[in-house]
């Protein structure tokens, strides 16, 4: 009957949804269902993603398959057999515990590690033989509704009067390990930057630090990822990766430009 | 035990038709029944509103910055016709709070809770009858404060129904954090209050006043979601209302619980300071993530008992079902913290709470286990309740399976408050929960009006809503893992999100087309209500008490004390000819009773 | 929409945002009543007004930056000239009679619209010249003892010429005095009961009046730019439409009894600001410890 239609169309757009791949309604291509990922620690997270798409695609086909054929074979307009009375089985009910108890475990345990990289393995650098947490690069300040960005100066300490100050203009050098110390000045933020896959709220009264590796040049986002008040949708910064070189001229530019002490007036007007 | 028959209350009804006795027996009723309706109308009513103002969040994001056609103009005038970035933050707050306290908690625990509760464990009415009719007039100060939020400017709370302080402990944070806040937050302690109240009587009749050889394992499934639910509102509950009175003396009163040292917001001093802000996500999510168990396990049990019942078949493993919930309701008690792995909140923490988070996935999986042994080698009936709770078990899988994207923190790190976290919420919330309610409407509503609704225009109300749904919600997946925020009024300016527009506007038109089909809904239930076929007791030759009692029942329930004499769910027993076998009916003269092959 | 600064976050907001009908812009490279240049805008908006609502908008593209440059001095022009206008009528005109009579006869109203263009010109000349009038600023000598120079600075603070300590306060946090209003606010006559209350009854979405702050040169904010020629502009210029005052200069080769700043006070002066921040008062141990929830 109808039964029959309603279970083989709902099987096909659910697979052709849990696969955009095969071409479900306005499917992105497979390269696009993740932002592209220019971080090495990002990488890892892209395949844990997959690997839980793929198995739970699996479990999904599989009790979503189940349940269709039941659909289709016990339906009473057509099923003529009489019904199985029974109250269950406890060899399947062991079964079907272990089995997902132990994926389960299996998923808890090999991601431990990815989450201690990136939330509790600080880079370390060695100063005078001393093993040290690497001292930030930048400190970004989420405010409502913008980023402050404040590099430290040729000192090489943030908070000294020698300090670049920005804002939603952040710049990092390719290829080398970063540490951002990031803050909050009022509410909560959240420092998201979608191509390096961190995420970390920042919280007012609590000092915290993301670190990671970006590998590709170009320009991308900064969002804020926790609601600060109406403004939070244009909390847009941008993110510029360069090489070392370029890094560096942009910091003694900026500064030359912020240390800026002597001033000309233009000569005419500028209006047309 | 039932002390009052049928008699005796249709004596009393006979001898009224004063405005008091009107008002004692429908307005101010202490009969669960009434009671039920009651929470039931008021509950649909807020579904109609939440979904409007889902629509407005869909229709911002489709259409940004446009004025929405006719509404727009008669709202909106002072913005020339569009939603404002603080309404923006207004819808989607109201949204989340009208549909989590209005409508899913509400239908579960006050509507089907309190009908079903006394007629399927055979009592005749509550434990606290006067406690339960408080129970729901403790949610109109909290219909009104919240209906009062809309019209007070800026025209509601905006602070996300999380409500993360600072946002919105300091009024100078933000334009919804000015009264508005102060009034969501006291509306917030109202609800809590009601289902407080609810919940101790449904722990107590659930424990006392079960009929004669109904012990805890013959309940059906609906009970026992009810009842763990139930657990879970107690111990859960206070927690939030707690924290919703440090938040209100942060604001009102200069205490710093939420505030640190030295904290200046829009130039503003806070009052007081040395408070942390993650102490509320703390105490909020210690509530609201057992709130999320409760909004589904009710919803689990009933579809137990109508896929049960339509598959003409006992459900399977009824012990492991009940001991599922009871893990999932246990468990979700030490998960709280996987909405914070990226709250700043010690990483370490971050692991302990992932570990019980994958753990939970097992109970769900084993319940979806059972469903599908239950329908297995049954005779499939297709009404549409058994289309809906089937159709929970589909989207619970799907909803459940993106759960575990979530629980993986690595991945968490970069879908936490993207669309992703949505998706999954709506699948298990909408596509899981609301299906399994009106599935449920249509499976309850001849024992609660006496007579059916359409059967084929259920149907059709099912297909669309199925279609639309998906349309809406299966897409914010695919938006999720692009890393789309969350909250966001505007986020095509975003490079990573400038290209997404298109598939929110079909997802908006689907959400369109979703609320369009609800009308169905609404017409077929007002419209059965008073012309819809009359039917007996036991239309769907169910096995439970409660079609045992006349439709509806009267005050008192049944007319003759039910007795038990198994468990509910003894469909195609081979003990009888017909292919049920109902709790109370006395086993033929050659079975012993209470020695059915049941086993319990 | 109208550029009033009172759009419908304003009266939420702290501070205020502009309102631009005046004509007066507070962060420009002009002397005190001159408009700001093509460049103070778009510093105002590239970088934002640190401690304040406005934004930056660095990351949209130069033509849109452009636009809205040109737009908010379009805003600015069509404020002023409508409050030149009103003045006129008010001041010039009889009460029945009209500023522009389109049914009079063809010469009486290009005598009208002559007049009007008059005062909207007057407007816009002033914009034209603008460019021209930027204060120019010599470096200081880079080799000058800086603590010297520092220390020279803080006398000038506290001393009689430049009187910082009457408006900033004796320790700098801008709490010499509270009860001062900005231009925009003075004109609604804060002060005086009758006007307040008119003002007030008008409705709940007027902006209720606030004291202007003097700024706390202690935080290392400053809403124009922390360059130095920022700070050397504030001090030298004043900041128009508020009580900060322009310096008092005395030019070079002036008999020494004149009264006045030098250039090198002037310097002196934003060295000793520029220090402020860091020092050790400034930074009290218990706001440092207030961070002491460090991860890792």
């Amino acid at each position: 009957m109808m039964v029959p239609v309603l279970g083989v169309l709902t099987f096909v757009c659910a697979i052709g949804n849990i696969w955009p791949m095969n071409g479900g309604a306005f499917a992105l291509p497979p390269d696009q269902w993740l932002p592209e990922n220019i971080s090495e620690a990002g990488g890892v997270i892209d395949t844990l993603f997959m690997f839980i798409l793929y198995l739970t695609g699996a479990i999904f086909v599989g009790t979503s398959g189940a349940l269709f054929v039941f659909m289709w074979k016990f339906d009473a307009a057509r099923n003529n057999e009489p019904v199985k009375f029974t109250h269950g089985s406890h060899t399947l009910e062991i079964v079907w515990s272990i089995l997902p108890a132990a994926t389960l475990l299996f998923l808890a345990i090999y991601q431990m590690n990815a989450w201690a990289e990136a939330k509790l393995d600080r880079p370390t650098e060695e100063i005078n033989g001393h093993e040290v947490p690497k001292p930030p690069l930048v400190e970004v300040t989420g405010r409502q509704f913008e980023w402050r960005i404040r590099y430290a100066g040729h000192d090489g300490m943030i908070g000294t009067p020698d300090d670049l100050h920005t804002v939603n203009d952040l710049h990092i050098p390719v290829n080398e390990e970063i540490v951002i110390a990031i803050k909050s000045q009022d509410v909560l933020h959240s420092f998201f930057l979608p191509n390096l896959r961190i995420k970390q709220d920042v919280v007012p009264g609590m000092k915290q630090y993301v670190w990671f590796q970006a590998n590709k040049k170009g320009t991308y986002d900064v969002v804020c990822a926790e609601l600060c008040g109406w403004g939070h949708y244009k909390m847009r910064g941008r993110l510029t990766v360069e090489s070392r070189q370029k890094f560096d001229r942009w910091l003694e530019q900026q500064f030359a430009e912020q240390e800026r002490s002597e001033f000309t007036p233009v000569a005419g007007d500028e209006d047309e | 035990m039932s002390s009052t028959t049928v008699d005796e209350h249709a004596h009393e009804r006979a001898s009224g038709g004063s405005l008091g006795h009107f008002i004692t027996t429908y307005v101010f009723s202490r009969d669960h029944k009434v009671i039920g309706m009651q929470f039931l109308f008021s509950t649909l009513l807020w579904f109609l509103v939440g979904g409007l103002l889902a629509l407005g969040i869909r229709w911002q994001l489709a259409w940004p910055w446009h004025g929405m056609p006719v509404i727009g103009p008669m709202l909106f005038s002072g913005e020339g016709g569009q939603i404002s970035p603080e309404f923006y933050t207004t819808l989607f707050t109201m949204h989340a709070t009208v549909m989590i306290f209005f409508v899913i908690i509400p239908i579960l625990a006050g509507a089907f809770g309190n009908f079903l509760i006394p007629l399927m464990i055979g009592a005749d009415d509550m434990a606290f009858p006067t406690l339960n009719m408080l129970s729901y007039w403790f949610m109109w100060p909290a219909f009104i404060l919240i209906g009062i939020c809309f019209f007070w400017p800026p025209y509601g709370a905006g602070n996300g129904w999380t409500s993360y302080p600072p946002l919105s402990a300091m009024i100078e944070a933000s334009p919804s954090s000015l009264n508005a806040q102060t009034i969501w937050l006291m509306g917030i302690t109202f609800v809590g209050v009601s289902s407080m109240l609810g919940s101790v009587n449904y722990m107590t009749t659930i424990i006392q006043m079960r009929a004669p050889g109904m012990t805890m394992f013959r309940l059906p499934m609906t009970i026992w979601g009810m009842f763990i639910t139930a657990i879970l509102q107690a111990f859960a509950l206070p927690v939030l209302t707690a924290a919703g009175f440090m938040q209100l003396m942060d604001r009102l009163l200069g205490t710093g619980f939420f505030l640190p040292e030295g904290l200046i917001v829009n130039n503003s001093l806070a009052a007081s300071g040395g408070g942390q802000p993650l102490l509320w996500q703390h105490l909020f999510w210690f509530y609201s993530h057992p709130a999320v168990y409760i909004m589904i396990l009710p919803a689990m049990g009933m579809v137990s008992d109508i896929i049960s019942c339509f598959s003409r078949k006992p459900v399977f493993g009824y012990k492991p079902m009940v001991y599922a919930i009871s893990g999932i309701a246990g468990l979700g008690f030490i998960v709280w913290g996987h909405h914070m792995f990226v709250s700043g909140m010690n990483p370490i923490l971050g692991m302990t709470f992932m570990v019980a988070t994958m753990m939970i996935a097992l109970p769900s999986a084993v319940k979806v286990f059972n469903w599908l042994g239950t329908i297995w080698g049954g005779q499939l009936y297709f009404t549409t309740p058994m289309l809906f709770s089937l159709s929970f078990v589909a989207m619970f899988i799907i909803g459940g399976l993106s759960g575990i994207f979530m629980a993986a923190t690595p991945v968490d790190i970069f879908i936490h408050d993207t669309y992703y976290i949505v998706a999954h919420f709506h699948y298990v919330l909408f596509a899981g929960t609301a299906m399994a309610v009106f599935g449920a409407i249509y499976f309850w509503f001849p024992k609660m009006f006496g007579r059916m609704m359409n059967d084929s225009l259920g149907k059709v109300h099912f297909l669309l809503t199925f279609i639309f749904l998906n349309g809406t919600f299966y897409f914010m997946h695919i938006l999720g893992a692009r890393g789309f925020p969350r909250r966001l009024a505007d986020p095509y300016d975003y490079e990573t999100f400038s290209n997404l527009q298109p598939m929110n506007q079909f997802m908006t038109i689907c959400a369109i087309g979703m609320v369009a089909t609800q009308v169905i809904f609404a017409a077929n239930f007002i419209y059965s209500m008073f012309w819809g076929p009359t039917v007996g007791r036991n239309p769907w030759r169910a096995n439970g008490l409660e079609w045992t009692a006349p439709s509806p029942p009267g005050h008192g329930n049944f007319d003759f004390q039910p007795i038990v004499y198994r468990g509910p769910y003894e469909y195609g027993s081979p003990e009888v000819d017909a292919d049920y076998y109902p709790q109370n009916q006395p086993p033929p003269d050659d079975v012993e009773p209470g020695a059915s092959s049941s086993g319990h | 929409m109208t550029g009033d600064g009172a759009g419908p976050t304003a009266s939420f907001l702290n501070p205020y945002p502009r309102d631009y009908r005046m004509g007066v812009f507070k962060f420009k490279s002009t002397p005190k009543g001159g408009k700001p240049t093509y460049d103070d805008l778009k510093h105002i908006l590239t970088d934002g007004i640190p401690d304040t609502a406005m934004p930056s908008f660095k990351v949209l593209p130069e033509n849109e930056i452009d636009a809205l440059i040109h737009y908010v001095r379009y805003l600015s022009i069509r404020g002023e000239a409508e409050r030149s206008l009103v003045f006129y009528v008010t001041a010039e005109l009889d009460p029945d009679e009209p500023m522009l009579d389109l049914a009079a006869a063809q010469e009486t109203r290009a005598e009208q619209a002559a007049a009007i263009r008059d005062y909207v010109t007057e407007v816009v000349q002033k914009w034209l010249v603008a460019d021209s009038q930027a204060t120019p600023i010599a470096a200081p000598d880079p080799d000058r003892d800086l603590a010297a120079s520092i220390r020279h600075g803080r006398d000038l603070f506290y001393g009689p010429i430049a009187n910082c300590i009457k408006c900033h306060g004796e320790s700098a946090l801008g709490d010499g005095q509270t009860t001062d209003y900005d231009d925009w606010t003075k004109e609604l006559e804060p002060t005086n009961k009758e006007a307040l209350q008119a003002y007030l009854g008008l409705g709940s979405f007027v902006l209720k009046p606030r004291n202007i702050h003097p700024r706390d040169l202690r935080r290392g904010i400053y809403r124009g730019g922390r360059r130095p020629i920022d700070l050397y502009r504030r001090v030298h210029n004043g900041i128009d439409g508020t009580p900060m005052p322009a310096a008092l200069i005395k030019p070079d080769g002036a008999p020494p009894e004149t009264k006045g700043l030098t250039e090198q006070d002037l310097w002196a002066l934003v060295d000793y600001v520029r220090s402020l921040p860091y020092e050790s008062i400034s930074r009290p141990p218990v706001i440092e410890e207030a961070y002491q929830r460090e991860r890792l």
